[in-house]
């Protein structure tokens, strides 16, 4: 232990809460299977991880893990550059801004999985989750870039006016290292979110070679171990790609030294 | 330079009412007054940070300003924060031997004291050839031994400027800041000009706290509550 850097040190500390919250969760998972016992109800720890190791090995499972992560991707990588692009314009033209603030919130507003039923009429089952993540993320993102670009220091935003610091200049200097641990970590947080969107809305749309899909299949079979063990593997897919995006942010952070330099 | 007529209200506040004042060249003029009074708001106008109606002559749309905080980018060094508002290595080199900052190039904000903090930002003023040089309470929040140190330090880095006929406005509610640096006292009240005091001095600076023969007459203009007609 006395080898252990500082930043060790943190992990393991890290790693220990985690574990014990995962423990908590599977305690919880337990009572609640002897409370209801009835494994159509909620099938046994044991069952659900047999399964888990199953689907893991069928190409079926990946094939429909890869379709529904590609989906979940799309959304987010169209739904950041567009928030990324419009929050910019709403920073600079304070009355783009504004024309924007009541549309974002109408969209902000709609009954996503609702709306699903209704972009099916337009669309296919294959497009519809991403436009339904779409339409669930970009007020999210959006929000937050917002937010990112008003915590640049205004103080320093008006020295580079007068000291008439180029425009790229700034950006590389003063708005990226300030903004971009705030976009990371809302991003990472919203990429995870895309994922039990997207999930969310295949199993609506009954979408073909999906995770939705597969959990819509179970549930018509009363396969509730398998149910079950698919929503495992959708949060811990979860969990990965927000770590990711969580760990990302960390090194951007540290990289533009500025939380640190302050 | 002229300011003519100038107007400027926050809301149902005014600031300034038909504000007229004439700054000339290669001379510090430090404004007095209040707070509140619209000292910093009239660096802003002439900065182009600000609106106003009126009439604005003379005035370069290039200039440099030392703010009350330093207002450097915590990421950067000292060097990298000089280059940022538009430094040339040279030049950077020979503002920061000026400012006994040499030694501090490679340090970031955070290691520094707000003293040399305060210094950086005197090097960043003087960076590029510039006709106006604005300063809001540069010396606010330090001590006098540390005013002391950075009006030397602005002394030296003002020689050349003051020959190329660069102008400085300067702002505080110290009337012995004003006394140190200051050619012309300007005291505003009210939007207005209470008095308008030409210094005579035998060094720049001046020393902190000396006797000074505008000393009198600007005490008693800070002291009573009426406008008088300018000199």
């Amino acid at each position: 232990m006395k080898a252990l850097s500082e930043t060790g040190k943190r992990l393991l500390k890290g790693a220990f809460w985690t574990a014990a919250a995962v423990v908590f969760l599977f305690a919880v998972w337990l009572v609640a299977w002897k409370a209801a016992g009835n494994d159509y109800i909620i099938p046994s720890l044991s069952a659900s991880l047999r399964e888990a190791g199953r689907l893991l090995a069928e190409g079926a499972f990946w094939r429909a893990f890869c379709s529904t992560l590609s989906r979940s991707l799309t959304a987010f990588v169209f739904s950041f550059f567009s928030a990324s692009i419009l929050a910019v314009v709403a920073y600079l033209v304070p009355a783009f801004g504004k024309f924007l603030s009541p549309l974002v919130s109408v969209v902000r507003s709609v009954p996503t999985m609702a709306v699903i039923l209704i972009i099916l009429v337009w669309t296919t089952p294959v497009k519809a989750p991403v436009i339904v993540a779409c339409l669930a993320l970009f007020p999210m993102l959006f929000s937050g870039m917002g937010a990112a670009l008003a915590a640049v220091p205004s103080d320093l935003v008006e020295m580079s006016r007068v000291y008439r610091v180029p425009v790229r200049r700034r950006i590389v200097h003063l708005y990226l290292p300030c903004a971009a641990p705030y976009v990371l970590r809302e991003g990472a947080a919203a990429l995870s979110f895309s994922l039990k969107l997207t999930v969310s809305a295949e199993v609506l749309a009954n979408t073909y070679r999906s995770l939705g899909g597969l959990m819509q299949e179970a549930k018509l079979y009363a396969e509730m171990p398998r149910l079950f063990a698919l929503t495992l593997a959708v949060i811990a897919a979860g969990f990965v790609l927000e770590g990711a995006g969580m760990l990302l942010a960390h090194f951007a952070e540290r990289r533009a030294s500025w939380k640190s330099a302050l | 330079m002229e300011i003519r007529a100038l107007t400027k209200r926050y809301g149902q506040k005014r600031v300034f009412e038909n504000f007229s004042l004439h700054i000339g060249e290669g001379e510090i003029l430090c404004i007095l007054g209040e707070s509140g009074g619209g000292k910093t708001t009239l660096l802003n106008i002439l900065a182009g940070l600000t609106s106003y109606e009126g009439e604005l002559s003379g005035v370069p749309e290039k200039v440099s300003y030392i703010f009350q905080e330093p207002r450097l980018l915590p990421n950067l060094t000292v060097r990298q924060n000089l280059r940022y508002a538009g430094g040339r290595d040279a030049v950077i080199d020979e503002m920061l031997e000026k400012t006994e900052l040499l030694s501090c190039a490679d340090r970031r904000p955070s290691q520094l004291s707000g003293g040399e903090r305060q210094r950086v930002s005197f090097a960043r003023a003087f960076l590029q050839p510039i006709k106006l040089l604005l300063m809001d309470e540069p010396f606010s929040s330090l001590d006098t031994a540390l005013k002391i140190r950075l009006a030397g330090a602005f002394a030296r880095l003002w020689a050349d400027a003051r020959a190329e006929g660069t102008a400085a406005v300067f702002v505080t509610h110290d009337l012995e800041e004003a006394l140190m640096l200051a050619d012309r006292v300007v005291v505003l009240r009210r939007g207005g000009i209470a008095a308008d005091v030409r210094l005579s001095r035998t060094k720049f600076p001046s020393p902190y706290g000396a006797p000074s023969p505008g000393r009198e007459a600007l005490l008693s203009v800070l002291l009573s509550d009426s406008i008088a007609p300018s000199e």
